[in-house]
């Protein structure tokens, strides 16, 4: 509408001012009056079977309303296979799944009476590595897998614990490594790691007078909970309220129902009260993690670097409940050849139950994990065959028009675009190797490169209206959830571009499924393509009906009809009026006007249970490509990072400081993945680490100078060409990381984090 | 995380209030504060639980660093951190502490934290205590018996156990200025803040013509306490500052270390680096002399 776009435009966050002033408010602050609080009773166990419950002390404390039991919840509930009770039921399955749940007059009162209940264990040998579930001695975490209602994603095996086995057929690998001059095989590992929320988990449920469950809770996913609620308790979609607060971070850890469940049922037996439960840090570490992966992969090429066949075996513990492990895997073994032109590819990923504690999706969907593999095993090879990392890239990367090894045509591919940019922001010259510096006292420093893609596979329906007040003011209502990462300035931004008013007069409100229509999900980086685009036809949609009444008023034809900065104008005179003005003039009394809009993908085409072929799977693809610039201390294992180049492949950048504060954060936390960040476990289950004390995530004394490159390769879907980005950069950092040590020091590291004590260890190996 | 432990909470405003409210509680540990950033985080996680928490920091005469007539530096024991690192005569003077007391933490915890606390605390890696070490500092303490002065090579007894009796507490610190000494404090961990170390070597020495005259090394996380190297101190003393003979002092120092396995870092580790951050940190110290260390062309690996 206006010829000076706000697309594009690095305009400040519309909530900066509410968060850095501390008046943002997230679930945890929200004051109801008579709030109970709860608290959770968890298996000390990894595998238990649960002999007796004793609660009666526990009830007896003053100020206890309700302590409930796995007798007094049935049902199960889980996004791919329902697998997962609400409260345990007669067995426990991982050490930290909640036994029993108590609600009280205090937080205080809750833990004391938690510590009240007497539970009885018969403790059994539990499995807690993918390796012993895979056993054939193994005990069947779930002797019910094959009689769980479950999604068309978990392809369970009967009779194991496998609750996916995800599969790629294209071509013959044997025929291409039997064709290649150079066959290479190696096993790549990524352990459990965490999401570091800021904000720690935090709900509330309430019973509300009318017969309406109202749930206040900080998930991505309000409409996912909705029908997950709906169902376990048995009640009409559109009597389950879920209210979304300020979110503090999700990265995946909130996408699907966790402790949602027993707290409703407190609700549902505390009267008409609300009952609230704010885990601690320590609890949050428990609730959920990131999946652990190990890969093996294989990989042919002929003497030029030309990939001939790659072929993917990978094992993830998904823990005791499957949650979107079976997608995880499923997502990530479809991208987990890499972006590269591949003739003959052979993948089969498998989702494992452990004893421990749930896994679920990660920022990347366990791209990451992947990436680690595919790209470390390249360098390697490039440097076997004495070829650079981004000579070997370029020559093999997926380009427009090529056929991906599920068969879809690729468009719109900045993969090439990405390497190039940020090989030439890091002086990186095609066909040179890096130069390694000799710093002296044992450090050198290098540089190093990797490379990533993502499919977002998450391309179903979001809805957005967007409503026209009388006065030109404008709200947008998505229930794609701010989390963090910008969509609800994305959202407001795209909202004044259609109607031609200034971005300060757009609301974007907070998701609440009584009042912001339906989206799937906010996860998959999908909320600026999905979300935008939904924002964008409704807004599209209101802005069509202000024309209409506009051009009664002015007597033209509604096209003619445009606005700027806030005022319409009339296209004979020229003159400008306010919105009030006009939609007071055409209809008595004055009006609002509400656009709609939708965004879903046609043609989706799934991919085939047997050869993973599918022509259409994916809305759109994501690109990334970095340069680490380190230096390696070889006499203590310390790495320092001097800078980190990311280039990613936005398609076209809405909200530019938006898109580099998400390189930034992407990178910052694949850089923790890459160093320090790691859940150890002890041989009974159980997490040694969930504190900020002994689990390291990097700090802003850590992170080196970022320079993020935005690669702009428009998408023909996309709003405006924009896409998807803040899963992307998250990937390319640790095999990246494991370049440049590779390349100043010669040792090559197979298993994440890089510790400073992990690469003294390779370094003595190697005679450092 | 366990339901906390219901404690008394009291605020003395002299030694004489202290003196009678450890009378009525007798027979209580009493939790000290100061702080908070050791305390309250282990009754939060229960793995301390004083029926009497007393907080310190309502004495008088416990706060502040001063130059003593007799030379030396008397500091607070309710100092925070952060004054330590801002406090000019420990920048310009006693180097390796201001090194320990700027890479502790972040800024909230060295605002909070105290260096009566940093020590009673007891942790072998704690930040202040191996320069303190190095720097053959002495603790002043005070208890209803009496004050004592506790040098500070006799203040750690074992893992997190120390010379205070029950009651005691850490009134200040001193430290005796030398003229024509250097020092340095290097300090490992796997992050750059927020962290506490794997290990940690402190380095007090002067040095004349090239010969190194009086040296003290004192290491963090080398053993159950802070410890002092000492044979490697008898070898560099007397000795030219060639970094042979730093590389061999860096050796005697790891002989001389009894590291633990902890969820930080493993016994072997821990033993690997220590000689080079003894080694690095003597250099330091030599760099901050007016002779520079004369690099033999050695093998640095």
């Amino acid at each position: 509408m206006t010829k000076d776009t706000l697309i594009g435009k690095g305009l400040l966050r519309v909530d900066a001012a509410e968060k850095v002033t501390g008046m943002a408010e997230y679930t945890g602050d929200l004051d109801l009056a008579g709030v109970l609080e709860a608290e959770m009773l968890t298996s000390p166990y990894a595998y238990a079977r649960i002999r007796s419950i004793d609660v009666s002390r526990a009830l007896s404390l003053d100020g206890v309303i309700e302590v409930m039991t796995g007798n007094d919840i049935k049902g199960l509930y889980g996004p791919m296979v329902k697998d997962r009770p609400v409260l345990a039921q007669g067995v426990v399955r991982f050490a930290g799944e909640p036994v029993a749940a108590v609600a009280a007059t205090s937080k205080q009162i809750a833990k004391r009476a938690v510590e009240l209940i007497d539970v009885q264990y018969e403790q059994l040998k539990p499995v807690l590595t993918h390796e012993e579930a895979l056993s054939p001695t193994a005990p069947l975490l779930h002797e019910g897998l094959m009689d769980y209602e479950k999604e068309i994603t978990a392809n369970v095996i009967a009779g194991t614990n496998i609750c996916n086995h995800f599969k790629i057929r294209k071509g013959d690998v044997e025929k291409g490594f039997a064709e290649s001059d150079y066959v290479l095989e190696e096993t790549y590992e990524v352990p459990r790691n965490h999401h570091v929320c800021l904000e720690t988990y935090s709900v509330i449920a309430q019973f509300e007078k009318e017969g309406t469950l109202h749930l206040w809770t900080c998930n991505q996913s309000p409409y996912v909970l909705q029908r997950a609620l709906a169902a376990l308790f048995n009640m009409p979609w559109n009597k389950v309220r879920i209210t979304i607060p300020t979110l503090g971070g999700g990265f995946g850890s909130r996408v699907y129902p966790s402790v949602e469940p027993a707290i409703v049922a407190l609700a549902q037996r505390s009267g008409h009260k609300p009952v609230r439960l704010t885990l601690s840090r320590e609890q949050d570490f428990y609730r959920i993690t990131n999946h652990g992966c190990t890969a093996t992969i294989k990989t042919g090429v002929r003497k030029d670097g030309t990939i001939m066949a790659r072929q993917l075996v990978t094992y993830w513990d998904t823990g005791a409940y499957a949650d979107c492990g079976p997608l995880v895997v499923r997502n990530s073994g479809f991208t987990s050849a890499g972006p590269y032109r591949i003739e003959n590819v052979k993948i089969d990923a498998y989702c494992v139950y452990t004893n421990r504690p749930v896994a679920t999706a990660f920022r990347g969907y366990g791209i990451p994990h992947v990436t680690w593999a595919y790209e470390c095993h390249l360098n390697r090879i490039a440097h076997e065959l004495g070829l650079d990392p981004l000579e070997i890239r370029l020559k093999n990367v997926i380009q427009d028009g090529d056929r991906s090894h599920t068969g879809e045509k690729m468009v719109a591919v900045g993969m090439k675009d990405c390497l190039e940019q940020v090989a030439k922001a890091a002086n990186w010259k095609p066909g040179t190797k890096p130069a390694v510096v000799d710093l002296g006292d044992g450090r050198y420093r290098s540089l190093g490169l990797a490379c990533s893609w993502k499919g977002t596979m998450r391309h179903h329906a979001t809805s957005a209206t967007v409503r026209v007040l009388e006065e030109g003011s404008v709200e947008v209502n998505c229930s794609n959830v701010d989390m963090g990462q910008g969509s609800s300035t994305i959202y407001a931004q795209i909202a004044a571009e259609e109607l031609g008013i200034p971005v300060e007069q757009v609301t974007v409100r907070h998701p609440d499924t009584f009042i912001t229509p339906y989206d799937r999900t906010t996860s998959a980086s999908r909320g600026t393509f999905h979300g935008g685009n939904a924002v964008m036809n409704a807004a599209r949609d209101a802005w069509q009906q202000v024309a209409v009444y506009a051009a009664k008023v002015f007597r033209c034809h509604p096209d003619d009809v445009k606005a700027e900065n806030g005022l319409i104008i009339d296209p004979e005179t020229g003159h400008k009026y306010a919105f009030g003005d006009i939609l007071n003039k055409a209809v008595i009394g004055g009006v609002d006007v509400i656009g709609r809009g939708n965004s879903y993908m046609e043609g989706g085409t799934g991919l085939d249970r047997e050869t993973g072929q599918g022509a259409n799977p994916t809305s759109f693809w994501m690109y990334a490509a970095q340069i680490v610039d380190l230096e390696v201390d070889t006499r203590t294992g310390q790495t320092t990072v001097h800078k980190i180049f990311a280039a990613s492949d936005v398609g076209r950048a809405i909200n530019e400081t938006n898109c580099v504060q998400q390189i930034h954060g992407g990178v910052t936390m694949g850089l923790g993945i890459a160093l320090s960040e790691e859940l150890t476990f002890d041989d009974k289950g159980r997490i040694l680490n969930n504190n900020f004390h002994d689990y390291k995530i990097q700090t802003c004394m850590d992170v080196p100078p970022i320079e993020a490159i935005l690669v702009e390769v428009p998408h023909p879907l996309g709003p405006y060409g924009a896409k998807g980005l803040g899963e992307a950069p998250v990937g390319p950092v640790a095999p990246a990381v494991a370049d440049a040590v590779a390349n100043a020091a010669g040792i090559w590291i197979r298993r994440l984090p890089m510790t400073p004590e992990r690469l003294l260890e390779a370094f003595r190996k190697d005679g450092k | 995380m366990p339901a906390l432990k219901p404690f008394l909470y009291e605020r003395p405003s002299s030694l004489e209030q202290l003196t009678a409210l450890l009378a009525d509680h007798a027979g209580m540990v009493p939790g000290y504060l100061s702080g908070g950033t050791d305390l309250l985080v282990a009754m939060r996680t229960g793995k301390d639980s004083p029926e009497l928490v007393v907080d310190l920091k309502g004495l008088p005469n416990l706060r502040g660093i001063n130059r003593c007539e007799d030379g030396k530096l008397w500091i607070g024991a309710l100092a925070t951190i952060h004054s330590l690192e801002v406090n000019k005569t420990i920048r310009s003077q006693i180097t390796l502490l201001f090194e320990a007391a700027q890479s502790l933490g972040s800024w909230q915890v060295r605002n909070r934290g105290t260096i009566g606390g940093n020590l009673a605390n007891g942790a072998p890696t704690a930040n202040t205590a191996a320069p303190l070490l190095a720097l053959d500092a002495e603790i002043l303490t005070w208890s209803p018996v009496g004050k004592r002065r506790i040098p500070v090579a006799s203040f750690w007894l074992g893992a997190r156990k120390t010379a205070l009796h029950t009651g005691e507490i850490i009134t200040g610190v001193e430290i005796p200025l030398k003229q024509g000494s250097s020092s340095a404090y290097t300090k490992l961990g796997p992050r750059k803040a927020m962290d506490i170390a794997i290990a940690s070597a402190a380095v007090v020495l002067s040095l004349d013509r090239g010969i190194i005259q009086e040296v003290r090394i004192a290491m963090g996380g080398a053993g159950p306490t802070p410890l002092r190297a000492r044979s490697a101190e008898a070898y560099l003393t007397g000795r030219p500052a060639l970094a042979e003979n730093l590389i061999q002092a860096g050796k005697l120092a790891a002989s001389e270390s009894n590291p633990r396995t902890s969820t930080r870092a493993t016994r072997e580790y821990r033993l690997s680096v220590i000689p080079v951050l003894v080694e690095r940190s003597i250099r330091s110290a030599l760099k901050r002399q007016e002779g520079l260390v004369e690099e033999n062309g050695g093998e640095d690996r």
